[in-house]
C-alpha cells in the first residue's frame, strides 16, 4: 500500500512538472512548481522503516522550496503591481536559485539528502531540478540577474566537486553531485533548451543507475563502499565512476565536450574555465571514489553473478555509459 | 585497419582456450601482431597500406605501433613470471590488451580529436592495473597525481582541437599546415603542455617517479616503455600541423630540458630506491629527446626518435630486471638487493649489460641519439655544452654507483633470499629486449626524411 502511494504521488509530481513545461506564463510556471513539490512531500516522506529523523530531511526541503516559492511569487506580484523588473527579476533569481540549491543557496541540499531514501535522492536531486531549470526564465531583461544566476551556476560547478571531497555519508556526496551537475545545466540552459534535454536525459539515466547500486547494498559512508556495494554491480559502477571522471570516450566526457564546444562558439572564457577546472577536480573525487569502491577484504562474487535482472541492470549500465558518449557525440 | 581487426579476431579466439593456454597465446599473438605492424614500415612519406579515412601512418607511427605490440607482450611475460600478481591473471591480459589496442589506434588516427580521446583513454587501463596490482596503498594518490597531470596538463589541447572543429569543422592533421606567424606562446604552451607532461619533461615530471613506484613490474614495463612515447609522438604529429614556427618557445624548452636532464641525473645518484632511480633515469633520458623534437631540424628528429625508441626497451628492461632482483629479496632498496645479485650473480652480468645500454656505451643505440641531440643544441648556444657535460658525468657516475651497490661483496651473516635460481623463463623477457636494441643499431636512420 505504500509503495502504491509513493507512485501514485510521484506520478502526479511528475505530471505536473512535464505540464509546468508547455506553460507560457510565468505564473502558471510557479503554480506547476509548487503543486510538484507539494505532491513529491508523500513521496519523501514515505519509508518502509520509518525511522526518528525522516522527518528532518523533508520538513527542511519543505520550508526552503517554500520560501523560494514565496520570493518567486512576491517577484511576479511586484512586477504585475509596480512594474519593477529589477527587484522583480532580482527576487525570482533569488527564488529559483535557492530552489535548485545553486551555490551560495546550497546549504540546505546536503542536509536534505541525508535523511532521504535513495528513490527521493534521484527525483529531487535529479528528476525534479531538469524541470525547473527548463522553465527558468534567463533574466535577459535585468543583466545584472542574468549574471548573478550565471555566476551561481559557474559557482556550483566548481564548489560542488571539491565539497565531495569532504563528504563522509554516501547521501552527502550525492547531495554535492547534484549540486554540481545543476551548475552545469544552468549553464546549458544559456546555450540552448535542446542541450538542457538532452544534457537532463542523460543526467538522469546516469543518475538513476548510480541510486540504484547504491540503494540496493544500502550504502551509507563512504569508507564502506567497498564492503557494502553489492559484487555484481561493482562492474557497473566502476563504469559510472569513470564516466563521471570525465575520461573519453565514456558518456559524461562527451556531453561536458559539447558544452565546452557551444561555449567556445559563444566566446564564452569563462564557462570554458569552469568546465576545465570543475572536470580536473571531479577527475580526482572519482578516482577516489572508484577506489574505495573496489577495495574489498572479502573475496566477492564478481562479473554477471547476480540474478538475470541484476545482471541486465548491470550489462545496461556498462553499455549505457561506454558507447552512449559515441552514440551523442554523433547524434549531436 | 588490417592489424585492428586481426588483432580483434586472434583476441576472440584466445577467448576459447584453457585459462593456463591464454598466457601462452596471448603473447604469441602479440609477437605474430609486432611482426604484421612491420608491413607498414614503408619508408620516408605515408605507408600506401594505411591509407583509410580514420587512419594514416608513417615511419613515426609505425615504429610506435611495433613498440607497442611489443613492449606490451614483453609485459605479459614478465608479469606472468612473477608471483605477486593477485587475484584473476586474466584480468591483466584483458588489460594490457586493451590497453595495447588503444594505443595502436593512437598512434594511426589521422585526426587531433580522435587523437586526444585515444590519448586520455589509455589513461583508464593503466590506471586500472596500478590500482589492482599495485604494491601499496599509497597507489591511489600516485593515481591521481598521474590523472591530474596527465588530465588536467591536456585540457589546453582539448581546448585548441575544439577550436579547430568549431572554426576549420575538422581536426584533420595530414598534408595541411597553418600558414600563420602570429601564435603567441600561450598557444604553443595549450599545445604542447600536456604532451610534455607526458613525456615527462622537466619540471611536469613529479608524477613518474610515484607511478613507477606503485605499479606492478608489468605497468611499469608498459608506462616507461610506450606510454611515455605517447608525449613524443603527439609533439611530432603538433609540429607538423603547425609548421615548425615555434623556434622561440622551442628554445625555453630545450633550456628546461638541459636542466632537467642534470636534475634528473642528479636525482638518480640520491635515491636508494631501484625503481624511483630508473623513474629519473627516464626523465634524463627524454630530455634529450625533447632537445631533438624541439630543436625543429631533421638530425633532431633522428636523434629524439632513436632515444624514444631505444629508452623504450632499455627501461623496460631495467624494470624487468628490479622486479626479478626486488621479488628475490621482497625490497626495492639497492643495498638490499645485492643479496639477490650474490645469489644468482648471473643477474650482475645482466645488470652490467642493461646499465650500460642505459648510458649510452657504444654499441647501444642511445649514444647515437645522444649525440646527435648535443649537436642540435650546440648548434644552437655553443656553452650548453657545459651542462651536457655535467649530464654525462652524473650520469657515469650514478650507472658506476648502482652497479657497485648491486655487486657488493661485503660479506653479510645471514642473506635473506626467497629463491636462489634465476631461470630462462624468467630472463625471457629480458632476451626479448635485447634483439631490437640491435636493430635499432642498424637501422638507426630509419627517420630520416630523405
Amino acid at each position: 500500500m505504500q509503495m502504491l502511494s509513493m507512485i501514485v504521488f510521484l506520478v502526479m509530481s511528475l505530471m505536473a512538472s512535464i505540464a509546468m513545461l508547455f506553460m507560457s506564463s510565468i505564473f502558471w510556471v510557479w503554480v506547476m512548481t509548487d503543486v510538484g513539490t507539494l505532491f513529491l512531500i508523500p513521496f519523501l516522506s514515505a519509508e518502509t522503516r520509518p525511522k526518528k529523523s525522516w522527518f528532518t530531511g523533508v520538513a527542511t526541503y519543505f520550508v526552503i522550496q517554500f520560501f523560494g516559492s514565496v520570493m518567486i511569487l512576491g517577484g511576479i506580484i511586484l512586477d504585475w503591481a509596480i512594474e519593477a523588473a529589477d527587484w522583480s527579476s532580482a527576487m525570482m533569481c533569488f527564488g529559483f536559485a535557492l530552489k535548485l540549491g545553486m551555490v551560495p543557496l546550497h546549504f540546505w541540499v546536503s542536509r536534505s539528502f541525508v535523511y532521504f531514501h535513495y528513490g527521493g535522492i534521484f527525483i529531487v536531486g535529479a528528476g525534479q531540478k531538469v524541470f525547473v531549470v527548463a522553465c527558468v526564465p534567463l533574466f535577459s531583461d535585468v543583466p545584472l540577474c542574468a549574471y548573478a544566476y550565471y555566476f551561481m551556476a559557474v559557482g556550483s560547478m566548481i564548489y560542488g566537486p571539491i565539497a565531495m571531497f569532504n563528504a563522509i555519508a554516501v547521501k552527502s556526496f550525492l547531495a554535492y553531485s547534484s549540486v554540481t551537475h545543476t551548475g552545469f545545466l544552468v549553464i546549458g540552459s544559456f546555450f540552448g533548451l535542446h542541450i538542457v534535454y538532452a544534457y537532463s536525459f542523460i543526467y538522469c539515466v546516469s543518475m538513476a543507475f548510480l541510486v540504484f547500486m547504491l540503494w540496493s547494498g544500502d550504502c551509507k559512508f563512504m569508507k564502506n563502499l567497498g564492503s557494502e556495494l553489492p559484487g555484481y554491480y561493482k562492474t557497473g559502477f566502476v563504469c559510472i565512476a569513470m564516466s563521471f571522471s570525465g575520461f573519453p570516450p565514456f558518456l559524461d566526457f562527451c556531453t561536458k565536450f559539447v558544452i565546452l564546444q557551444l561555449s567556445m562558439e559563444q566566446d564564452s572564457t569563462i564557462t570554458m574555465v569552469a568546465i576545465l577546472t570543475s572536470s580536473l577536480i571531479n577527475l580526482i573525487v572519482w578516482v577516489w571514489v572508484l577506489f574505495i569502491a573496489t577495495s574489498s577484504e572479502v573475496k566477492e562474487p564478481g562479473f554477471l553473478s547476480g540474478t538475470t535482472g541484476q545482471n541486465v541492470l548491470n550489462m545496461s549500465c556498462i553499455i549505457w555509459n561506454l558507447f552512449m558518449g559515441a552514440g551523442f557525440s554523433m547524434l549531436y | 585497419m588490417g592489424l585492428l581487426i586481426l588483432m580483434a579476431l586472434n583476441c576472440f579466439c584466445v577467448m576459447f582456450l584453457n585459462k593456463k593456454d591464454q598466457t601462452v597465446a596471448v603473447v604469441n599473438c602479440f609477437g605474430v601482431w609486432s611482426a604484421f605492424s612491420l608491413m607498414y614500415w614503408g619508408g620516408s612519406g605515408v605507408s600506401r597500406e594505411s591509407l583509410s579515412e580514420l587512419f594514416c601512418v608513417d615511419i613515426y607511427s609505425s615504429s610506435m605501433i611495433s613498440l607497442s605490440l611489443w613492449i606490451c607482450g614483453i609485459s605479459i611475460l614478465v608479469s606472468s613470471c612473477m608471483t605477486n600478481l593477485r587475484g584473476v591473471f586474466n584480468s591483466y591480459l584483458i588489460l594490457v590488451t586493451l590497453l595495447c589496442f588503444l594505443l595502436v589506434q593512437c598512434f594511426m588516427v589521422n585526426t587531433l580529436a580522435m587523437f586526444y580521446v585515444l590519448f586520455e583513454s589509455t589513461l583508464i587501463p593503466l590506471a586500472s592495473i596500478i590500482g589492482i596490482w599495485g604494491g601499496q596503498i599509497e597507489r591511489v594518490p600516485s593515481i591521481q597525481y598521474m590523472a591530474a597531470y596527465t588530465v588536467g596538463g591536456s585540457f589546453p589541447l582539448l581546448l585548441i582541437f575544439t577550436t579547430m572543429e568549431v572554426h576549420a569543422g575538422s581536426s584533420f592533421m595530414w598534408f595541411i599546415s597553418m600558414k600563420t606567424t602570429s601564435l603567441n606562446w600561450l598557444f604553443w604552451g595549450g599545445c604542447f603542455l600536456g604532451l610534455l607532461i607526458k613525456l615527462p619533461a622537466f619540471p611536469f615530471h613529479a608524477w613518474l617517479p610515484k607511478a613507477h613506484v606503485q605499479a606492478p613490474v608489468g605497468g611499469s614495463v608498459i608506462l616507461a616503455g610506450i606510454l611515455l612515447k605517447l608525449g613524443g609522438y603527439g609533439i611530432t604529429r603538433m609540429m607538423m600541423l603547425f609548421s615548425y614556427t615555434l623556434e622561440s618557445f622551442g628554445i625555453l624548452v630545450m633550456s628546461f630540458s638541459i636542466v632537467g636532464s642534470v636534475y634528473g641525473a642528479f636525482m638518480c645518484l640520491r635515491q636508494s630506491d631501484i625503481k624511483k632511480l630508473i623513474a629519473y633515469s627516464s626523465v634524463s633520458h627524454m630530455a634529450f629527446s625533447i632537445m631533438g623534437l624541439f630543436s625543429c631540424t631533421e638530425v633532431g628528429m633522428v636523434g629524439a626518435y632513436i632515444m624514444l625508441v631505444s629508452h623504450g626497451f632499455i627501461s623496460p628492461g631495467l624494470f624487468v630486471l628490479s622486479g626479478i632482483n626486488s621479488e628475490m629479496v621482497h625490497s626495492r632498496k639497492i643495498k638490499v638487493m645485492s643479496d639477490g645479485v650474490r645469489a644468482a650473480p648471473s643477474l650482475g652480468f645482466f645488470w652490467l649489460v642493461m646499465i650500460m645500454a642505459n648510458l649510452g656505451v657504444p654499441p647501444c643505440p642511445v649514444i647515437i641519439s645522444e649525440v646527435l641531440s648535443v649537436v642540435c643544441v650546440i648548434a644552437l648556444y655553443p656553452w650548453v655544452f657545459v651542462l651536457l657535460l655535467m649530464y654525462f658525468i652524473l650520469s657515469g657516475a650514478y650507472s658506476f654507483s648502482l652497479y657497485c651497490q648491486l655487486t657488493r661483496t661485503k660479506k653479510k651473516i645471514k642473506m635473506k633470499v626467497f629463491f636462489n635460481e634465476v631461470t630462462l623463463k624468467d630472463m625471457s623477457a629480458l632476451y626479448f629486449l635485447f634483439y631490437p636494441l640491435a636493430e635499432v643499431l642498424f637501422k638507426w636512420d630509419l627517420w630520416a626524411m630523405m
